[in-house]
């Protein structure tokens, strides 16, 4: 019984060991997008100028240069990574308590394996003007290529989850 | 290896018969039939605020289709996160809303649910063939910041159970 605890304990931790070394896409995919989210919010209450920024530009090595943001009507297209940086970095200052989640990931990585997609919800939970708790949730549609080797955002694009209805 | 009583009970086979049936009685429940919903925002106060817990019945959607005046829960990209919001209009109906009043096909909806209300305006529209119109019962604040709009019955995962 003892020899087959050992075994179990031992074939799961080799298990691990090999993919916490060898990340597959998918998790190597979660990874960078636990990186941005961690960019965008994740900022602390008495964060400095200084770190907030330098909080912002980590984000740097997940984004592809030439990244587009179309976050839908009333807001343009942004586009490169400077913007972006920029953006989140605006984000962070104007926001308390901004923290940045994203679940019900899915990842569909491309038969060649340089581009993927993946289909997320977003929630940002942040504190308002009176100190209450909010929580702003959206779809988005990322898509994501290899560059120089590491996984990299190159569109984000807003899903409406409720449409208005067309007028007829 | 011996579990203190407090843990196993007198009986540690049976205790451990009623764990694992208590277990597998949750996954079942709360993964497949009802599923939990944690209320943040204003959009459907009175009848949810935030921080309330409410459940979703999954199954009910299965047995009959979504009705005029269903409290829904809504998916997005999975169902962690999700909009709660009143349905309103079915598909192939003409809605309009004046003044914060809903009307549908021509008459005034009864919205008891929605007390008070601020001057909102949306011009008639009919839906399409897969076009479910959900709204919240906060009529009260201002309309721009309120989420709202047409769904598929695909995103509809059920109605409040309670």
């Amino acid at each position: 019984m003892q020899r087959l605890v050992l075994i179990v304990v031992g074939a799961s931790g080799i298990w691990f060991g090999y993919h916490w070394l060898f990340p597959n896409d998918d998790a190597q995919i979660r990874g960078v997008l636990e990186e941005i989210a961690e960019a965008v919010g994740g900022s602390a209450a008495q964060e400095g100028e200084v770190s907030r920024l330098a909080r912002a530009a980590s984000a740097r090595n997940q984004l592809d240069p030439q990244i587009t943001v179309d976050a839908g009507p009333p807001f343009n297209r942004m586009r490169g990574r400077d913007a972006v940086i920029g953006t989140i970095a605006r984000l962070n200052g104007s926001i308390r308590d901004l923290e940045v989640k994203f679940t019900d990931v899915q990842i569909t990585v491309g038969r060649d394996r340089s581009s993927a997609k993946a289909y997320l919800t977003a929630e940002a939970h942040y504190r308002d003007r009176g100190g209450a708790r909010g929580l702003e949730a959206r779809e988005l549609d990322l898509t994501l290529r290899r560059l120089n080797g590491d996984w990299v955002v190159s569109d984000v694009a807003l899903v409406r989850t409720l449409e208005p209805p067309t007028p007829r | 290896m011996n579990l203190p009583r407090w843990l196993a009970g007198k009986n540690p086979r049976r205790t451990a018969v009623r764990a694992a049936i208590l277990i597998a009685a949750a996954y079942l429940v709360f993964g497949y039939i009802l599923l939990p919903v944690r209320g943040a925002g204003v959009s459907m106060r009175p009848t949810i605020d935030s921080g309330d817990l409410i459940f979703i019945n999954r199954l009910t959607y299965r047995f009959r289709e979504p009705r005029r005046g269903d409290v829904v829960a809504v998916r997005m990209a999975g169902r962690s996160v999700v909009y709660v919001k009143r349905l309103v209009a079915l598909p192939g109906e003409r809605l309009k809303i004046d003044a914060g009043a809903l009307s549908v096909n021509g008459e005034w909806i009864n919205e008891p649910y929605a007390r008070k209300r601020d001057d909102w305006w949306l011009g008639e529209a009919t839906l399409g063939a897969d076009e479910y119109f959900v709204v919240g019962d906060n009529r009260t604040m201002p309309m721009h910041l309120h989420d709202m709009g047409t769904v598929s019955r695909a995103r509809l995962i059920g109605p409040l159970a309670f």
